[in-house]
């Protein structure tokens, strides 16, 4: 029987229990989430060791904890940066990185740009809710104009942004939407994300319960599209995915907007880590090579 | 004059290789003036001297890249000017509180603000003893002179290693860009690297599985708590921004106990008792019983030693007291030492006497006076010597030496 013949080394849900369960509200997106990213690791079978997972501060930034892999709680905004270092210094790793839309594209908007760009080897996983929750309901830069928030009572005027179009302008080699409420979907864009090398963007579409009543599953369900089932769309095309990307309405397209494979992760493109991973190189310069910098100055 | 052959160099080359010999593998870096030296020569050096060197968006991103290339296992350094350190501030924190060791080199200029980015002087001192909110353990350090710019960089990794918090090197425009011939021999390409209580992979306890026993923040006598970095089995863990507790779960928000955020605090303020006993206390250098003992920290050792000499030719005998670590200070030590001095002054490069309010602050001390230099120019040998005059024979406590050469 299957049963008799478990490998010990096969990873399962229950490996990637974390030591305590999530404190989301009844009915967060950040759920579906979670679930998903737990799923798509057994699927792919990666050891619960060999990922990092990485986020900033926030409600859906509270996720390292309530999965066991390696994790880290850092600043708000600023797991991206934190994460490269991770990344550049054992690219062994699956590094994952978790947050919000606040987290991500307002306080950590630069290192958002930067990091898709330097195409760091990683999946970013923005949790979607088009609010602050965890500040108890303030405008974010998702938040649809008119939008009335504690911090914008009579409106938002400012116009959001589009993660999608943001990340393909910026140079992301992978850009996929999500939402919670579609699980199957949701955890192969996961899993395509963290087996591609290069940068992952997955803006995921995650409602929050209590804070965000305009955008909600209700709202979600009738719109959402996926691009898998439009056998004309190819995204291999930028251009196609960049309007794709300005659709937005009655319909909303999620899916893989976009993906290319021909660009070199950064640590791909640096020559020091030709000789492996940072982490296992031999801390001391040898001696004949300090002795030469030495003699540079003499 | 010996026949020996010197290397000359500057303070930041010295601090960069300073970084190679302490086996930094990490370097990350956003352009300012002052400290860009140090980028140089590591993006000129990287390949050959295996190092990753990166350019980076801001000092935020700076900070926080170098804090997870050292929480993945890697030595890793950064260094700014007084503008960019305040950006890395919060990073800081985060290092605390994490108990990931980073190293932060401040070359300082001018301030406040955008300052005169081409001068020096030593205004950053409270901006590295308050930088980031909260108390947590830190280790802060100035370099004497361009070859102590390179001995620091290993002793302070040391440090910043063993007790799992941030390291501050404190140098200044004089040194980081001022140039000195170095005998070859005090730049040690092998020096002492203890990377503490560190679980690897590759390490002997990092092969076995940790059986889920394994707590990262382990309440310990010493305040350190084995840091297992990723890729280690049976060790998974979340490190946080957050109090947490022993095995890392978050005592914040909803959560919060009071019992345990104090013993995780005072377990990582344990931590400064270590600290204060791995870093040695400063010594007098020059006659016990001097008629005037001149008090200097970090790169003003040079020119206050050569002002103790023409003192002593003129017939005014002078000891000096130069500090290099600021942080732990060694207050105790300090009032030992001054309790015997006749008359003290305290000689540095900034408008307030940020050095004297923070020995007071520490140890009560007042010195009979003061010597203090904020046009941006570092201090003559001759701007001490008659200060010191001035001052002994009861002119004025405080004095304002005048820059001749304008340039």
């Amino acid at each position: 029987m299957a049963t008799a013949l478990v490998d010990p080394k096969h990873v399962t849900m229950s490996d990637f229990k974390g030591k305590v369960d999530p404190d989301w509200c009844p009915g967060c997106g950040d759920f579906g989430v979670l679930a998903a990213v737990q799923k798509a690791l057994v699927e792919l079978q990666i050891p619960v060791h060999d990922v990092v997972t990485i986020s900033g501060i926030g409600c859906s930034s509270n996720f390292p904890g309530f999965i066991n892999t390696y994790g880290m709680h850092t600043l708000h905004g600023r797991a991206l940066a934190v994460a490269t270092g991770v990344k550049l210094a054992n690219h062994e790793l699956t590094v994952l990185v978790t947050g919000g839309d606040g987290d991500g594209f307002g306080i950590g908007g630069n290192h958002f740009l930067h990091t898709m760009r330097r195409n760091v080897d990683l999946l970013y996983i923005v949790m979607d809710n088009q609010i602050y929750g965890l500040t108890t309901g303030q405008t974010s830069p998702t938040s649809r104009v008119g939008m009335k928030t504690k911090s914008m009572p009579f409106g938002n005027i400012e116009a959001p942004v589009n993660p999608i179009s943001l990340a393909l302008a910026a140079g992301a080699t992978f850009v996929a939407r999500g939402f919670s409420g579609e699980q199957k979907h949701l955890t192969e864009l996961i899993k395509q994300g963290i087996q591609h090398k290069g940068f992952s963007f997955l803006d995921v579409f995650s409602p929050c319960v209590t804070y965000n009543h305009d955008n909600t599953y209700q709202w979600f369900r009738p719109r959402v599209k996926k691009l898998e089932e439009d056998p004309a769309y190819d995204s291999a095309e930028w251009m196609a995915a960049m309007d794709k990307s300005l659709v937005w309405g009655d319909e909303i397209p999620i899916g893989k907007f976009f993906e290319r494979n021909d660009v070199p992760a950064l640590h791909e493109a640096e020559p020091v880590l030709n000789a492996g991973a940072l982490l296992y190189h031999e801390p001391r310069i040898p001696l004949d090579i300090a002795r030469s910098f030495v003699e540079e100055l003499m | 004059m010996s026949s020996n052959r010197y290397a000359v160099l500057s303070g930041n080359i010295a601090m960069a290789m300073g970084g190679a010999a302490a086996a930094v593998k990490f370097y990350c870096a956003y352009p300012m003036s002052r400290s860009t030296g140090v980028l140089h020569w590591m993006a000129s050096h990287a390949r050959k001297a295996g190092i990753m060197v990166r350019q980076v968006e801001d000092e935020i991103g700076v900070v926080n890249m170098a804090i997870g290339a050292s929480h993945a296992g890697v030595r890793s350094m950064c260094a700014t000017s007084g503008g960019g350190f305040a950006l890395m501030s919060e990073g800081l924190g985060l290092s605390a509180m994490m108990e990931t060791p980073v190293v932060v080199i401040d070359c300082q200029r001018a301030g406040p603000s955008t300052g005169v980015p081409t001068k020096t002087e030593q205004g950053d001192l409270w901006q590295m003893l308050g930088a980031a909110f909260g108390d947590y353990p830190r280790a802060i350090a100035a370099p004497l002179d361009i070859g102590d710019c390179f001995k620091v960089i290993p002793e302070i990794f040391n440090i910043a290693d063993r007790f799992q918090c941030p390291g501050i090197v404190l140098c200044d425009l004089l040194l980081s860009e001022g140039r000195l011939s170095v005998d070859p021999k005090e730049l040690d390409f092998a020096p002492v690297v203890d990377r503490g209580e560190l679980i690897t992979p590759s390490s002997a306890s990092g092969g076995t599985n940790g059986d889920g026993a394994y707590k990262r923040y382990k309440i310990t006598d010493s305040g350190i708590s084995p840091r297992a970095v990723p890729g280690v089995p049976g060790h998974t863990h979340t490190a946080a921004s957050d109090e947490h507790d022993e095995d890392g779960v978050l005592i914040s928000d909803e959560f919060t106990n009071p019992t345990k955020r104090r013993a995780m605090m005072e377990k990582r303020m344990r931590k400064v008792r270590g600290i204060e006993a791995a870093v040695p206390p400063p010594l007098l250098s020059g006659p016990c019983d001097a008629d005037v003992t001149l008090i200097g920290w970090g790169s003003t050792k040079g020119v206050i030693e050569e002002a103790c000499e023409i003192l002593t030719e003129q017939g005014i005998s002078a000891n000096q007291l130069q500090i290099r670590w600021l942080v732990p200070l060694h207050g105790d030590a300090i009032l030992d030492i001054l309790k015997h001095a006749r008359h003290t002054i305290i000689v540095e490069n900034n408008y307030s006497g940020q050095f004297a309010r923070y020995l007071r602050s520490e140890t009560s001390y007042v010195p009979n006076g003061y010597i203090r230099k904020y046009d941006g120019e570092p201090f003559m040998p001759h701007h001490i010597v008659e200060a010191v005059k001035e001052q002994l024979g009861g002119a004025s406590k405080i004095s304002v030496p005048a820059h001749e050469i304008l340039v």
